[in-house]
């Protein structure tokens, strides 16, 4: 596999080098740059052409350079467009005696179509990587920008991909191998949010607060932004960052844009899609149909989900539409995107599973080996419009609605060895062959009726009232199981029991969160002020206030039921091979009632009331200001469906944060600028985690904890940008963050009569780290990279499992310092672009990677599991045919890198009887190892 | 708890006055006194959270989970009788709970259909046997519970699932234990009582100072459980109890947890044909020793069952360094049976006090947990020879008998279990701290006869 996967990137790298080379030498030409009049910066694909021979001429490059070759003698008129700026063109006289012109450009803006563009204040292209350069540099706070011209051009085709590439940013994955959630500077998603169009979103996972970022498509985005440091007109709640999703709004030149594409997944060449249809799956459980008292029989369920069918190389499909105009003119805007997305993902994986219990000493022990092939369809599906209104130059209105869905159906067959039950060596012993079929709908819905109003020109009042609905359906999630056991006898022959059926649960599992909020912002920004100022060197100066209340409420459903395999005559008969309703009874009325009563099923509500104040101020006309402070009301409520005798049944919890910051940012010059930041912020715990829940597990009891605290942090950046051209750009940054109160879910020992597994606050944390992003632009080709360093450090309670004086074998609770959960001490991104404007030609090859962290926690010390670093190769290609249409592929996962989970403990596991395979290392032992295949697309797009 | 010992000291006297009775020729008989605690139960419904004392001889019903408060005590005196109406019914126990039947007159927890059916004694499907019906959810200790007492009790047709009733201890979707406790520092004291029909294990104990002796156990688990089950922080005796027709084993002790090591001392324990149930292959059949349990295990009596007894090796090693055990009687019709006296893939050593003799049927050398083909000459040997239970078996399966009815496990003159016990070591006792006389535990001390019926009756007294 490596090999294949090195010859791979020989073979692009060839492919890049012979771009490069391949430049035909004409006679005539003409050359030639096109620039900004004002700022004298290079405007990147800038159009120029003849006058009447449209078909001679160019688009300019990353340095605002063009060429056109192969004139003919003759008068010519050469026009240049760009959008946002006036036309201007320039005659020229090609002569037999020259073969070598020269033509140069410098564009003004055109102020009144700059007014129209309701997107911003910029003359910019909303979707170009210059306005993304821009947002960077004049933002008040540090930020770093996607642009949707990026997007386009990169292998992802999920936000959640797209945020690896951004510096500071890695992703977990899914099991279906795509990033799914973000992890920022280090932080966990717990400690991130996530905005469309600056307005937060509820979550549909049932649990946490965060959003699973695999259900945004891409190309509905204009740009995406990572916020880093929080300003007070900010919600309070990140300490990692912020991830704001702008979608497409409509520009004064109508879109109208399709994108058609198909492509295959690798590992289903290798072995076949398994399908069951999602038909068969019975969206409402039975409890909820009939009551909570209904007694189900095993005759009430549908048993096809577990008949799989074999499809070979299933095709991906994915189109996408954008349509945009205004109206009454320029005054009415209306933009209509719709995305869907349906690809196969296949995912293969060994996974030893470690005893909870370790050996004495905390000596790792494994209890079963897991083989298992997920075979993933995912489904999305994402519409959004917006509609604005100028009602004249001072007020505007929009109405914003986005809907997205993401429908995931999972076959999952595991092969599952256990090897503490009579193995006498590999291959004997108790053998389950599990199959799963999962089925999980989730949605989001937004929408956000937005107004913009100027009063006397110098005050400003923004408002949005916002209705949010997040929904997730996990219905009747089942796994299959048959048992057999392989042994051997005294004369070595092979002796396998009959398959009989195990236990058949059956989940069904829903929650919704609805998000009532209304947010005011006024700003006011008085000449009188500048002017009685003038003399302390104070200009621009800007007062605002605001603030929000939200509404949230939340509701869970969980109920199973277990169905228990019947046995005749006292023994599970051998499997047929079908799965029927008679081979399984409800153990005792209870058990066919399900279990809709447990701490799962519970509703809970949020208020938060918060409002700010802020001043901004230029001072010296180099140093901008902006100060303020934010002050944030929680109000939580919970209410469980336990008995009135749990403890806990209901309960509320109330808090208040005064969040202050400071943003400072010294603009050198017009390209450069040194920030610094300091804001305080905070970060809730999860709507579960308060809730005085128990979850009996084998070892532990899993309990909540209405006692915990939100986290509070101090963050500080220190970042020094500079943008020597338009796309070119080095930012140097450093920051730290004090987390007071983290939270995460660790080993309690309470006296000898409990241990239990609790979210609990840790004193203090902190985290700091480097970033460095370097983006450079050589002609046609462009270069770009960002490095991450981050080194935080957590002190919590873990178990230790050992020998005591007295030869008891005793848990004492000890504490372990490490990095926080996420964490990688080194991520980076590289990639290469070449790009031929006048060939409407692209190619980048992207990679990515992302350093050892831990993925998941162990309540015993030592025993954490971590990530090896992971590198990831992805390659993109486009070329424009007769300007109106885009070929394109893209292959991700080029090299089919595994996901490699180890613990860091010696590995007493390489030989002997207890041997376990695949293990390479004696410092380590690798518990996991997942392979997803390489991706590939291929597609058009049309652009009217 | 004034009143209690008040009580209890009374109780001693009379103990004593009636022990003097020797020399004499009259047949003196006095009332029993009856343990109280609270107020007289006086109404025969309980529901909600109770307390105080069912009377003696009294039959009282619950058709839904009842409580018995943190603080609070339930008492059934002797000769009390609890039916369900509901097979929610159940005890909840946050508190203490005492049953505490005699020999003359026991205690019942049952159904109310159950109270009415006659325990048959024929072979009977288990997906249709009424003793897997769970009438009744058991009785379900809370963290909280101090002390829990059942003496001389019938728990028949019990268990069921959590179900709409959530309770410590479990999590949704968990089948129900017949009694469950979990209390490290709490006392569990389960006494010459008798479980019947269970939907999963008899007992489990996930924490507690324990002693359950001379009890009974039949029908346990439809397909999955076993008669004792007991986990980290679990500390004391499993003796004299005769357990039939487990799915899974008859007593089991694992460290999983992390709590005070658990260290359990199984002896004089009578075991038959378990382990024929179990929902999936290779789960145990008399005996278990798991993942850093420890403890002892001598004088036992294993007939019929799947596996003898099993020490877990790696991954799951049980406390090997502090585990003593022999004196074990094996007995088995078939070479199904007798190749897995030391059952294969397991760390159990072969000792010489063992029968029959290891070295007189395991290959030479042997080493643990390996596979071997028994001679002939062992099997079907060393029949223990119980009162009424004719060996080979006279059932066309070894898991069809599953309960005791009108057989008789005593042993008769001339059993090879006679005489070869070992006597050299202590029980745990580590229930010493109830010494009320109405409460505390007797403990029967190890016996020179293997099995739960010792030739001199100091066994189980069923």
């Amino acid at each position: 596999m490596p090999t294949c996967g090195m010859r791979s990137i020989i073979k692009f790298i060839i492919l890049f080098v012979l771009f490069f080379i391949v430049q035909t030498i004409s006679a005539a030409t003409i050359q030639g740059h096109i620039k900004d009049v004002e700022t004298q910066e290079a405007l990147i694909g800038a159009i120029i052409r003849e006058k009447n021979q449209s078909h001679i001429g160019a688009a300019t490059d990353f340095d605002g350079g063009f060429i056109i070759k192969n004139i003919p003698t003759g008068e010519y008129t050469f026009i240049v467009g760009h959008l946002g700026y006036l036309h201007q063109s320039k005659s020229i006289h090609i002569t037999n005696d020259m073969n070598h012109y020269t033509l140069n450009f410098y564009m003004v803006h055109d102020t009144l179509t700059a007014e129209v563009v309701i997107t911003g204040s910029h003359s910019y292209g909303a979707e170009s990587d210059t306005l993304a350069r821009k947002t960077e540099q004049n933002a008040d706070n540090v930020i770093n920008v996607v642009s949707a011209n990026t997007i386009q051009i990169l292998p992802d085709i999920t936000v959640a991909n797209v945020l690896q590439r951004v510096s500071g940013v890695s992703i977990e994955r899914s099991s279906n191998g795509d990033g799914r959630y973000a992890i920022v500077r280090g932080m966990d998603p717990r400690y991130n949010y996530t905005l469309v169009n600056g307005i937060k979103i509820p979550s549909p996972d049932n649990k946490n607060r965060y959003v699973p970022l695999d259900l945004f498509p891409a190309d509905l985005l204009e740009r995406l932004e990572v916020i880093k440091a929080l300003t007070p007109s900010m919600e309070g709640d990140a300490i990692g960052g912020v991830v704001n999703m702008v979608m497409k709004s409509a520009p004064y030149t109508p879109i109208f844009n399709v994108n058609l594409a198909t492509g295959y997944s690798q590992m289903f060449f290798d072995r076949s899609y398994s399908k069951f249809d999602p038909n068969s799956i019975q969206k409402t459980s039975l409890g909820e149909i009939h009551g909570q008292d209904y007694q189900a029989s095993t005759y009430d369920f549908n048993y096809n989900n577990f008949t799989y069918h074999n499809i070979k190389a299933p095709i991906n499909g994915i189109a996408g539409i954008t349509l945009a105009k205004r109206f009454f003119k320029n005054k009415f805007g209306v933009v209509l995107a719709g995305s869907y997305q349906n690809t196969y993902r296949a995912t293969n994986s060994v996974f030893f599973n470690p005893n909870t219990q370790p050996l004495p000493g905390n000596v790792p022990t494994f209890d079963d080996i897991y083989l298992r092939q997920y075979s993933t369809q995912l489904t999305r599906g994402g519409v959004h419009s917006k509609l604005d209104y100028q009602i004249n130059k001072n007020h505007t209105i929009s109405l914003y609605n986005v809907y997205l869905q993401m429908n995931e159906l999972q076959t999952r067959h595991t092969i599952d060895t256990a090897l503490s039950i009579s193995r006498t060596g590999t291959g004997t012993g108790n053998v389950y062959l599990l199959d799963r079929s999962r089925f999980q709908k989730q949605t989001i819905y937004n929408t956000t009726l937005q107004g913009n109003h100027t009063l006397a020109g110098t005050v400003k009042i923004n408002w949005s009232a916002v209705y949010s609905l997040a929904k997730s359906n996990l219905p009747d999630w089942s796994e299959t199981s048959l048992t057999k056991n392989v042994s051997k006898d005294a004369n070595g022959n092979q002796v396998i029991t009959p398959e009989t059926l195990g236990y058949l649960p059956r989940r069904w599992q829903h929650n919704s969160d609805e998000d009532k909020s209304g947010y005011l912002n006024l700003s006011w920004s008085p000449a009188s002020l500048d002017l009685a100022l003038k003399k302390l060197a104070v200009s621009k100066v800007e007062l605002s206030a605001g603030g929000m209340y939200r509404h949230k409420t939340r509701d869970n459903y969980y109920t199973e039921y277990k169905l228990t395999p019947k046995s005749n005559g006292g023994i599970i008969p051998p499997f047929d091979g079908a799965f029927t309703p008679d081979k399984y009874l409800f153990i005792s009325q209870a058990a066919s009632q399900g279990s809709p009563v447990n701490p799962n099923t519970y509703v809970c509500s949020e208020n938060i009331l918060a409002y700010y104040g802020q001043i901004k101020f230029l001072l010296f006309s180099k140093l901008q200001v902006l100060s303020g402070v934010r002050i944030e009301n929680t109000l939580q409520k919970f209410e469980t469906v336990m008995p009135s005798s749990f403890a806990g049944k209901s309960g509320s919890i109330s808090y208040t944060d005064m969040l202050p910051s400071l943003h400072l940012k010294y603009m050198i010059n017009s390209k450069q600028n040194l920030r610094f930041s300091y804001f305080k912020s905070i970060s809730r715990p999860s709507y579960f985690e308060i809730i005085p829940y128990n979850i009996q597990g084998e070892y532990f009891t899993e309990a909540g904890n209405p006692y915990l605290k939100h986290t509070q942090a101090k963050n500080f950046d220190l970042r020094y940008e500079f943008f020597p051209k338009a796309l070119d750009q080095i930012l140097v940054g450093v920051f730290y963050k004090n987390i007071l109160n983290p939270i995460e879910i660790a080993y309690v020992k309470s006296g000898t009569s409990g241990s239990l597994l609790q979210p609990q606050n840790f004193g203090t944390a902190t985290n700091y780290g480097f970033e460095f992003v370097f983006t450079k632009f050589f002609g046609k080709i462009g270069f770009t990279s960002n490095y991450t360093y981050t080194n935080s450090s957590i002190t919590t309670d873990k178990a230790y499992y050992y020998r005591d004086d007295n030869n008891q074998l005793t848990t004492s609770t000890v504490r372990q310092t490490r990095p926080l959960q996420g964490q990688s001490k080194h991520i980076a991104n590289i990639s290469l672009l070449y790009k031929n404007q006048t060939k409407g030609l692209e190619i980048l090859l992207a990679y990515v990677y992302t350093g050892r962290r831990i993925v998941q926690l162990s309540p015993y010390k030592d025993l954490d599991y971590w990530q090896k670093g992971m590198s990831q190769l992805d390659f993109s290609f486009e070329k424009t045919i007769k300007k109106k249409f885009t070929f394109y592929a893209k292959i991700t996962n080029i090299l089919n890198s595994p996901l490699l989970v180890e613990i860091m403990q010696p590995n007493p596991y390489r030989s002997g009887s207890n041997v376990l395979y695949g293990q390479t290392r004696d410092d380590r032992i690798l518990v996991q190892k997942e392979y997803y295949g390489q991706n590939y697309l291929l597609g058009i797009r049309y652009k009217f | 708890m004034k009143k209690i010992y008040l009580m209890g000291v009374a109780v001693g006297l009379l103990a004593s006055i009636s022990s003097c009775k020797k020399s004499s020729d009259e047949t003196v008989t006095l009332s029993e006194p009856q343990f109280q605690a609270g107020q007289a139960i006086t109404h025969d419904t309980l529901s909600g959270s109770v307390k105080g004392t069912m009377l003696a001889g009294k039959t009282y019903y619950f058709a839904t989970p009842v409580t018995v408060n943190a603080g609070d005590t339930l008492v059934m005196q002797s000769g009390v009788k609890l039916l369900a109406i509901n097979p929610s019914a159940q005890l909840v126990v946050k508190g203490t709970f005492l049953s505490l039947g005699t020999k003359a007159s026991p205690n019942t927890i049952t159904g109310v259909t159950g109270d009415q059916t006659v325990k048959s004694n024929s072979i009977i499907d288990p997906s249709s046997d009424p003793a897997f019906t769970a009438q009744w959810g058991g009785i379900q200790c809370d963290v909280t519970c101090p002390l829990l007492v059942v003496k001389w009790t019938h728990l028949d047709y019990s268990g069921g699932n959590v179900g709409t009733n959530p309770i410590v201890g479990y999590k949704s979707g968990d089948d129900l234990f017949t009694i469950l406790f979990q209390n490290p520092d709490g006392v569990y004291i389960l006494e010459d009582s008798w479980i019947y029909g269970t939907t999963t294990d008899g007992t489990r104990v996930k924490g507690g100072k324990i002693s359950i002796m001379r009890n009974t156990f039949e029908k346990i688990a439809y397909n999955d459980g076993e008669a004792v089950n007991v986990k980290s922080g679990t500390v004391g005796d499993m003796a004299y109890n005769m357990i039939i027709g487990t799915a899974k084993n008859g007593l089991k002790a694992s460290n999983k947890g992390g709590l005070t090591q658990c260290n359990v001392s199984m002896y004089n324990n009578t075991m038959v044909n378990g382990g024929y149930r179990s929902i999936d292959p290779a789960r145990g059949g008399s005996m278990n020793y798991e993942e850093g349990a420890k403890g002892i295990a001598y004088n036992n009596i294993i007939v019929n069952c799947r596996y003898g007894l099993r020490i877990y090796g790696t991954p799951t090693v049980a406390d090997t360094l502090h585990l003593f055990y022999g004196n074990t009687l094996n007995y088995g019709d078939s070479a199904s049976v007798t190749n897995q006296y030391y059952p294969v893939g397991y760390v159990t050593k072969p000792m010489t006090t063992d029968i029959p003799l290891p070295s007189s049927f395991l290959p030479n050398p042997y080493q643990l947990g390996q596979a071997y083909t028994s001679p002939s000459s062992i099997i079907q040997a060393n029949n223990p020879k119980f009162v009424n239970f004719p060996l080979p078996q006279n059932a066309p399966h070894l898991r069809d008998v599953n309960s005791i009815g009108t057989s008789n496990f005593r042993l008769q003159a001339g059993s090879p279990a006679i005489g070869k016990g070992n006597v050299a070591f202590s029980p745990i006792n580590s229930v010493s701290s109830i010494t009320d006389p109405f409460l505390k535990a007797t403990i029967s001390l190890p016996n020179g006869d293997l099995g739960a019926y010792p030739t001199d009756g100091t066994g189980n007294q069923h």
